[in-house]
């Protein structure tokens, strides 16, 4: 039988509230809590905080580990924090988040511990001889692999935000145990923090409202700019609107703009020519609506409506508002 | 003088796999092949670095022997010394072993300052192996680096991006930085340069030029982690249109939003 | 099944329209998606005797396929790829439909590893097979590969009346670049060949006209072997540099080009193919020859491999792209304004000569132009960049005084981006009264009751166009 008893998830936090995609991580560490009935802790590291200390207090795990760590980011030191409680309890499974943190130490610790680290996985689930099952997507997203860590523990696999639902039990309480990292007398030196510019390209963004020849006039384009942002994205425009002089050519997707490869596309209006096409194929949810049976958009998304925009996106709206 | 090691590794050209279904492993014959993207930026930031302070550049990858092919590519750029390592049993590598392989290479040929690899590769995809990489060298990483100033024999400044804020931090050598595309553009390979290297060869190292000669530490043998299958991916085939107004198409949307 | 004739409605208003930025109008439209269906449509259309215009991917720029009233038969729908063989030379059978992008992935696919491609490479890759074939389009590497009709071993083709022709290389060539005027083109065997082993792209600068000259005329007297040739010669001015670097940022495809140094005002772009010594010694030629001409060797850039070659491809398409930017947006300030191009041989001029061809009435009258183009042939293509209607006015003329020009030096004009409704009125100086004849004659034959695009080529049933506006000869 196994000795390693424990599912880590790393809590990260960088301003005053626990990163979303490690409350996700730790809903999922719950899930498969069920079915190997090992308990679930967190390690959380960086500065102290009240806020954070009464987040932490609130998780439905058995314990935290938190490491007050004032001063700079550093991936030595984050992995020193983790492999201590690693070394203490012997955890079977390890997760993190795929953020640049997460993933600037992960396989540290795999290295540390001589086992294997599996990034960016989108499934995680156990085989019948509970191990761990870390499914990711390789070749750009055109094959799906299942990886398994069979002799060396933990298991350590990092997921990006997003993948996994939110945690919805916010009424747990659990032990922290403060601690402190010895300091690294070479340790660099810390010059500044800084707020990150605002980027506001539309390559950048992660979900994408369209707007197509199908809106009929430019102050139409305000609803669909409010649905894009209720969505957490912004509006961006094929080719047909830039000419009119309605949207600007930053906003223009197609083979002589801009390329996206955003989570979501949702296109209003869009007809579908294959110079836009050839400029966010690659997006992973495509959703079309467009009243012409015929467009050629609606065979190639995930979701296509044959619908008017007019009276389908102001119901989205409202069904979002309502949330 | 600044000893700087690049690691850069060849992927296919297009993101399209041929997977062998048995193992698991790439099938990467017949795939026409290109430098990693993201190893072109950081080799733009050792280059960046020579020309500023006193430096030289190497170039470490891990492939199979065509590989060649990309550091001889790299020359044109400016770099000075290719090591390709390159050996049957280097194959099926994951992210522990490929790491350990390349620390073992870039330790038999010199002690450098500065390691500077690319955020993640086109088909692996994962950005864990440079991490893991300055962990066997008993080095600090510093990931996400957008910005490189006040370059000295001892150290820099580094501008990173973690994700919600920016860290600017005083560094020291000996380090590994992984460096993100932005603030990094690629040059273009000199004409006067790719002449001046044609004849340039490319330093192959196997397993035998390696300090560890346990060919159980490397490749497919030495690796923790196995492809236990393969399969496709959700693919849409073209989806019948659905003829929907109203609260109808927008309680749809949603519902399609909000599943996984 | 689309055995449709649809009725024209708002929806269907980009079909109006080419890169030409030329408006047309239309009674109906279909989306054809086979050979019997194409034949069906224009049967029924012959007997009402509507005119049909036929339309690939639209990315034409002469405003071959804006429709002048009547039908709207446009082929999107046809991209099946028919059949790969490789049995005497490797060949591609498929419909109109499928684009040049299209075409290469299924190249690659099927021939995996064999390095095959269909030699006719216009810039445009989601132009469709059929409108390249409709337009005898090229691109850059005409220097090596030469003319369309070499890479075509059969056509289909229904006639005006509905009516199937099977053409082989005996009857096809006439087919190739006659802008639809005989039929639609419904299906075609493509010929392909084996890629060069290796491929250089060499990217040179230059401060002066003169250096970029001698170099040029350096480059022409060193000789192609098989086993190492030069592929393609593009010139590309700085007013061209300036313009894409003024739309590069949101074009994904161009972002990451470094900017020309300020200080350099021609490029010239050489493609080597072969293999690799022999290219390295052109290479080492096209080395001493730049510092001969006082070029500057340690600014040039030199790629190589597929990917590489693509992205510098990408950059000279962008030279093309933004001109057409360009008028998109004074059309938003006055929707008169359309696609002004030069589009000529000047053989036997130097490159110096070609360039001051154009810059010299432009620059007297204060008119705004980009000048780039294929050097093998002295393809240069001049674009008027007119920011309001009054420029635009000047640029028209300007581009007669151009055409009035060359004609009266070569006696007639050679043109690359085919003729279109856009160079209608130059028909009579582009063609001699033999070919006029012999274009009549294959007419009668394949669409005696006119009605495939009308307007291209020749404006109307003008057959009888000469050139007299032009011997007689106006200043500007």
């Amino acid at each position: 039988m196994r000795e390693e008893k424990g599912i880590f998830v790393f809590l990260e936090y960088t301003r005053g509230k626990i990163e979303k995609v490690s409350l996700e991580l730790i809903a999922k560490a719950c899930e498969l809590q069920k079915i190997c009935n090992e308990p679930v802790y967190g390690v959380a590291i960086g500065e102290e905080s009240k806020e954070i200390e009464s987040q932490l207090c609130s998780l439905p795990i058995e314990k935290v580990w938190w490491y007050i760590q004032e001063g700079a980011c550093l991936s030595e030191l984050w992995e020193e924090a983790m492999v201590e409680c690693i070394e203490k309890i012997s955890p079977s499974i390890l997760l993190l988040g795929g953020t640049p943190i997460g993933s600037g130490f992960a396989s540290r610790i795999a290295v540390a511990m001589k086992t294997g680290v599996t990034a960016d996985c989108t499934m995680l689930e156990f085989d019948e001889n509970r191990n761990l099952v870390q499914t990711r997507p390789a070749f750009g997203g055109n094959i799906m692999a299942s990886i398994l860590t069979e002799r060396t523990r933990p298991q350590i696999a990092t997921v990006r935000p997003g993948i996994f639902p939110a945690l919805t039990d916010s009424s747990g309480k659990t032990v922290v145990e403060k601690k402190t990292l010895g300091q690294k007398n070479k340790s660099p030196q810390l010059l500044a923090r800084e707020e990150k510019e605002e980027k506001g390209g539309i390559t950048d963004q992660e979900i994408l409202v369209v707007a197509g020849r199908g809106v009929k006039k430019k102050e139409d384009l305000e609803l669909l700019r409010e649905l894009a942002h209720l969505l957490g994205g912004e509006l961006a425009s094929s080719r047909a609107l830039v000419e009119k002089g309605w949207m600007s050519q930053k906003a223009q997707i197609g083979v002589s703009g801009n390329v996206v490869k955003p989570e979501v596309i949702i296109t209003f209006g869009v007809s579908g020519t294959i110079q836009f096409m050839t400029g966010m194929k690659n997006a992973k949810k495509i959703i079309a609506v467009n009243i012409d049976k015929t467009a050629p958009i609606l065979s190639v998304a995930h979701l296509p409506i044959v619908g008017d925009l007019y009276t389908i996106v102001p119901n989205l709206i409202t069904l979002l508002k309502k949330e | 003088m600044i000893k700087i090691a690049v690691c850069m590794k060849q992927v296919p050209a297009y993101s399209e796999g041929d997977m062998d279904e048995k193992t698991g492993l790439m099938k990467r014959s017949g795939l026409e092949t290109i430098t990693n993207p993201y190893d072109l930026s950081a080799l733009e930031a050792a280059l960046r670095i020579k020309e500023e302070a006193n430096a030289t550049v190497d170039v470490f990858s891990m492939g199979p022997e065509n590989a060649e092919a990309m550091i001889k590519d790299a020359y044109a750029y400016g770099v000075d010394k290719g090591y390709l390592l390159t050996d049957s049993r280097f194959g099926g590598a994951d992210v522990l072993v490929t790491s350990y392989t390349l620390m073992q290479g870039i330790l038999a040929v010199n002690k450098y300052d500065l390691i500077i690899c690319g955020k993640q590769t086109t088909d692996g995809d994962t950005s864990q192996v440079s991490p893991a990489l300055a962990k066997w060298l008993g080095l600090p990483n510093y990931q996400g680096v957008i910005k490189l100033l006040e370059i000295s024999n001892d150290g820099m400044e580094i501008h990173q991006d973690l994700g919600e804020f920016i860290q600017v931090l005083k560094i020291n050598y000996p380090c590994l930085i992984s460096v993100n595309r932005e603030g990094f553009v690629p040059r273009m390979p000199s004409f006067k340069g790719r002449l001046e290297s044609k004849n340039k060869s490319v330093n192959e190292m196997s397993i035998d030029n390696l300090e560890d000669g346990d060919v159980n530490h490397y490749g497919i043998k030495g690796s923790t982690t196995k492809v236990k299958k393969i399969f496709p991916p959700k693919r849409t085939q073209a989806v019948e249109a659905q003829v929907l107004e109203g609260m109808d198409g927008a309680m749809e949307i949603l519902s399609f939003l909000r599943k996984d | 099944m689309s055995r449709e004739i649809y009725p024209m409605e708002e929806k269907y208003q980009e079909y109006l329209t080419d890169e030409s930025k030329n408006q047309g109008s239309a009674v109906s439209i279909s989306f054809p998606e086979s050979e019997e269906e194409i034949q069906e449509i224009m049967e029924t259309l012959g007997k009402e005797n509507i005119p049909v215009t036929i339309q690939g991917s639209m990315t034409g720029i002469v405003g071959g396929s804006v429709p002048v009233g009547g039908h709207i038969m446009n082929l999107q729908k046809m991209k099946r790829i028919e059949a790969y063989t490789d049995n005497d030379g490797p060949t591609v059978t498929l419909e109109p439909g499928v684009s040049l992008e299209e075409l290469e992935q299924g190249i690659n696919r099927n021939f995996k590893g064999k390095g095959y491609f269909w030699p006719p490479s216009p810039t445009e890759t989601t132009a469709s097979i059929g409108g390249v074939l409709a337009t005898a389009a090229r691109g850059i590497n005409i220097a090596y590969y030469e003319d369309t009709r070499k890479y075509v071993s059969e056509i289909h083709l229904v006639d005006g009346m509905g009516k199937l022709h099977i053409l082989d290389k005996s009857s096809l060539d006439t087919v190739i670049g006659s802008e639809g005027l005989y039929g639609v083109i419904t299906k075609a065997t493509l010929l392909l060949e084996k890629k060069p082993e290796e491929n250089w792209g060499i990217t040179f600068f230059f401060e002066e006209l003169a250096q970029v000259n001698d170099f040029v005329n350096g480059i022409e007297e060193i000789e192609d072997t098989p086993f190492g040739y030069i592929v393609a010669m593009e010139y590309v001015d700085r007013a061209s540099i300036d313009l894409v670097e003024s739309k590069k940022e949101f074009m994904t495809k161009i972002k990451e080009l470094p900017d020309v140094e300020p200080e350099f005002n021609h490029l010239l772009y050489i493609e080597i193919g072969g293999k690799e010594d022999a290219i390295t010694q052109i290479a080492e030629k096209l080395m001493e020859l730049v510092i001969q001409c006082d070029g500057n060797p340690d600014k040039a850039w030199a790629v190589m491999g597929e990917a590489e070659i693509q992205r510098m491809r990408a950059f000279h398409h962008s030279v093309a792209e933004c001109t057409n930017l360009f008028i998109e947006e004074a059309r938003r300030n006055d929707d008169r304004i359309t696609k002004l191009e030069s589009d000529m041989a000047l053989p036997g001029l130097s490159l110096k000569e070609c360039v001051e061809f154009y810059t010299e009435a432009a620059k007297a009258n204060n008119i705004d132009i980009t000048i780039f183009g294929h050097v093998e042939g002295r393809y240069l293509h001049a674009n008027i960049l007119p920011k309001n209607y009054d420029e635009y006015e000047r640029g028209r003329r300007l581009l007669s005084f151009w055409n009035q020009k060359a004609y009266k030096k070569y006696k007639k004009i050679t043109v690359e981006h085919g003729i279109g409704k856009v160079k209608s009125d130059l028909a009579g100086c582009i063609f001699t009264k033999d070919q006029i004849a012999q274009i009549e004659e294959q007419k009668r034959k394949y669409d005696p009751n006119r009605l495939l695009n009308r307007g291209n080529i020749f404006s109307e049933d003008a057959y009888d166009k000469d050139c007299s506006v032009y011997e007689a000869g106006s200043g500007l």
